[in-house]
């Protein structure tokens, strides 16, 4: 069976991820990383690939891990909406001298947000 | 799925992403491969490290698709452990998307030597006739269902069945 996969979208209804690569020049060795393990969990879910998936690192907030040129570590939950067959991409984050630079608790406030208006998404397309 | 194998076909031309997909996959195949095999080995950790003579902790150290410090001995190792041998192969990025479509479990399972099918001695057709007027003999294939009759594929009964392997310079006495 496969996964579901949306991003959570800015009040402009773009994609916070596809923002957040283009913002940080991610390079395209890091984002080829990044859609491998978003294919992994669209194709296997979060269960075959061991420890594909880190936490919950604050209450429903998971986080996927990227060693590449930058450590990247993007925020998504399950569900919101269907638990059993969906994730949301959240919020990007990046990891540096182990610390993040963006707290699990926006992530967290994304998907609040989610909740309670449910066009805050899109269908996850292929980053460019 | 072909819609991601599409896409992915397309993207896998840039040679930077193409590597950083490839190496993201190698490391995410290992890991989960090893789990899956382990697990249709119905052994803990603990037991695999005690096979392999390491740690249960070394074990879930490398059950992890972001762990890629592995190496080619330690590969090694547990392909003995699991009764398989292990395979080292370069190949085309072109591959990798129909690869990546297949990822299940039951794809990265290995049945270990003894189950090993592609092992099984090959019956050829004049034996199987004879066996078939044996099985005939002994009434099996009236009406009761014959467990062998399309089985082509069997187990030597010991080693001494077994084919002689011809040595460099023709076959040992023994």
């Amino acid at each position: 069976m496969s996964w579901d996969l949306y991003d959570f979208t800015n009040e402009r209804g773009e994609s916070v991820l596809q923002e957040w690569i283009e913002r940080e020049r991610l390079s395209r060795r890091d984002i080829g990383q990044l859609r491998q393990k978003l294919d992994m969990l669209v194709i296997a879910g979060p269960a075959l690939p061991p420890k594909l998936l880190a936490g919950p690192i604050y209450k429903h907030i998971y986080k996927l891990i990227i060693h590449g040129d930058r450590m990247l570590r993007p925020f998504l939950c399950k569900g919101p909406f269907n638990m059993e067959t969906e994730f949301t991409l959240l919020l990007g984050a990046i990891e540096a001298d182990r610390e993040l630079d963006h707290d699990p608790r926006e992530a967290e406030n994304n998907r609040i947000i989610l909740l309670g208006n449910p066009a805050r998404r899109c269908n996850h397309e292929r980053y460019k | 799925m072909s819609d991601t194998s599409d896409a992915l076909r397309v993207e896998l031309r840039d040679p930077e992403f193409s590597e950083g997909y490839a190496e993201s996959f190698l490391n995410s195949y290992v890991a989960t491969q090893i789990k899956v095999i382990r697990e249709q080995r119905q052994m803990k950790q603990s037991d695999l490290a005690r096979e392999v003579g390491t740690t249960q902790t070394a074990i879930s150290r490398i059950e992890n698709v972001n762990y890629s410090s592995w190496n080619i001995n330690t590969l090694k190792k547990l392909a003995r452990a699991f009764h398989l041998r292990l395979m080292v192969s370069f190949e085309t990025y072109g591959t990798l998307p129909d690869e990546v479509g297949k990822f299940t479990q039951e794809s990265l399972q290995r049945a270990e030597r003894e189950k090993d099918p592609g092992l099984l001695e090959r019956i050829g057709p004049q034996r199987q006739a004879s066996e078939d007027a044996m099985d005939a003999a002994v009434g099996v294939g009236a009406g009761a269902p014959n467990p062998w009759s399309n089985n082509l594929l069997r187990m030597p009964q010991s080693w001494d069945q077994a084919p002689r392997i011809p040595q460099p310079g023709g076959l040992s006495a023994t």
